[in-house]
């Protein structure tokens, strides 16, 4: 089963180049930064939510990331509400001092309303924009699409051996951790919190000397193939760029210049009382 | 300087793939909760800086950074800062392998400019907070990594290249606790930067940190010292005793 979860289709954002929607990540990475008003932070919000239902990527996925996101979203709320500092407020009340930490909140501001809104949209836009690419776009054009951009071909190789790699180690953990428990070993389950930091010796230490010993073996085998021979090499799959890829790299990045010089100039995207 | 085919600063390429496999596999082994957070410390926090002392400063945080990257396409719920939340492992490796590679100078400078950033961006983010002072001491931690550094200096990697096992504990325990509070620092800067967190939320990060990373660096110490140990036996061609140049 490959970890990589990725959902082939035929909509319009499947078939742009990866190197496009690289881009497109990369805006809206920074359009998320330069706004902070939950208005617009809301606008990009609804787009990136709106891929999603128009790539057809199983509900599923999406309600794993709101179920991750949910306490990190609420804390992030949370302190935003109680401790950004503000003039206008909603609430008043007075938290004596001798409580720790909450000591000394007298209320919820308008301010901090809106920035914890405006935070908790940035937190899902920054988190749900990457798999938009993930889930597009197959693991070996993204690759391709690294290299295309100077990557070289070693760090690809050891990415996607590394991708390979990890359910093997991940079984060879929970052998590790059989064996273990097989030799009455149960510190990781029953032992005390010191017990448990010591716990992981037994785990860590064989799973990576067995990891090590089996990258001599690969180094091996990648030798006997004359690996790295040639300076350049050629791809099964090839990427290339059509017109309409550069017509929508050049959209992005005019909408983002342009977003930036409003938000200097007009304020655009800031909150404001 | 002829370039080894298949090697990336003298390390072949098939120990930078497992290494960053073993970097992405050890982010689904959890260890004890981060408090406040709902999410769980990972073994990764043990891994990353004994892959950075392992394979160097080049090899090391690039290893780090492939299996950092690929934790976020394998599971991007946990990548809260997008697509650069690989900064702040990578960071731990590099600060570590610096040190355990005798570059203690490039070392501290290293978790000095983290320290600065951090100085800098809540100094511009948290302009009119009026529990912005917290900055300056919050990073106490740090701070004492960083002098117990201009201390140790060199020590650390001759510690940890001469294998002796009373001087590698310490030395190991020193360069990984350097990294931990390097990506520490990293993450609360890009946490202020990108989601404004709040000076007094830091009131009630200050009294926790230091307790997960001296865990952190104590669990790599007690990991690490049979690790290289058995490694060195092995004859595994890794390690700084295998790849200091000079």
């Amino acid at each position: 089963m490959s970890l990589v979860h990725y959902y082939p289709g035929d909509s319009f954002f499947h078939k742009l180049d990866p190197r496009v929607k690289m881009l497109w990540l990369a805006c809206m990475f920074v359009l998320s930064f330069i706004f902070n008003h939950p208005l617009h932070l809301g606008v990009l919000f609804i787009s990136v939510l709106f891929l999603w239902i128009y790539m057809k990527i199983p509900f599923s996925e999406l309600k794993l990331f709101f179920k991750a996101l949910t306490i990190v979203a609420i804390v992030t709320f949370f302190f935003q509400l109680l401790f950004y500092p503000g003039e206008h407020a909603i609430v008043s009340f007075s938290i004596p001092r001798w409580i720790p930490y909450f000591g000394g909140v007298t209320a919820i501001t308008i301010e901090g309303l809106v920035n914890g809104i405006a935070m908790v949209l940035r937190l899902f836009i920054i988190v749900l924009t990457m798999p938009v690419i993930t889930m597009s776009t197959s693991l070996e054009h993204l690759i391709i699409s690294l290299i295309r951009m100077g990557m070289p071909y070693e760090i690809a190789f050891a990415a996607t051996t590394a991708l390979n790699l990890v359910p093997v180690l991940q079984s060879d953990a929970l052998k590790i951790i059989d064996a273990q428990k097989a030799r009455a070993f149960t510190a990781l389950e029953r032992g005390s919190f010191k017990d448990k930091i010591k716990a992981y010796v037994p785990l860590i230490v064989p799973l990576m000397v067995g990891s090590l010993k089996k990258g001599q073996q690969l180094e091996v085998a990648m030798e006997s193939r004359a690996f790295g021979a040639y300076e350049s090499r050629t791809y099964l799959t090839e990427i290339r760029m059509r017109s309409i890829d550069y017509v929508f790299a050049a959209f992005f990045v005019i909408i983002t210049i342009l977003c930036l010089a409003l938000r200097i100039l007009k304020g655009f995207g800031a909150f404001r009382l | 300087m002829v370039r080894r085919r298949g090697r990336i600063a003298e390390v072949h390429v098939a120990y930078i793939a497992i290494s960053a496999a073993v970097t992405t596999a050890a982010a689904y082994i959890p260890m004890f909760p981060v408090i406040g957070a709902g999410s769980m410390m990972s073994a990764g926090m043990i891994v990353v800086p004994l892959v950075g002392i392992l394979l160097g400063p080049t090899a090391g945080t690039l290893a780090v950074a492939i299996g950092a990257f690929l934790g976020q396409i394998v599971a991007p719920y946990g990548a809260i800062f997008g697509l650069i939340t690989f900064l702040c492992p990578m960071t731990n490796a590099f600060v570590a392998s610096l040190l355990a590679f005798r570059k203690w100078k490039e070392g501290i400078c290293a978790l000095g400019l983290t320290i600065l950033m951090w100085y800098v961006i809540t100094s511009i983010k948290w302009a009119g907070d009026p529990y912005a002072s917290v900055r300056w001491y919050f990073p106490f931690l740090h701070l004492a990594s960083f002098a117990s550094l201009l201390i140790m200096r060199g020590k650390i990697g001759e510690w940890i290249e001469g294998l002796d096992p009373k001087k590698v504990p310490i030395g190991i325990f020193l360069s990984a606790l350097a990294g931990l509070l390097a990506e520490h620092m990293v993450g609360n800067a890009i946490y202020v930067g990108i989601y404004s967190g709040p000076a007094r939320v830091y009131a009630f990060v200050l009294s926790i940190y230091w307790i997960e990373r001296l865990l952190g660096a104590i669990g790599a110490t007690l990991v690490g010292t049979p690790l290289l140990i058995a490694l060195y036996k092995a004859r595994v061609e890794i390690g700084p005793w295998s790849l200091r140049e000079g």
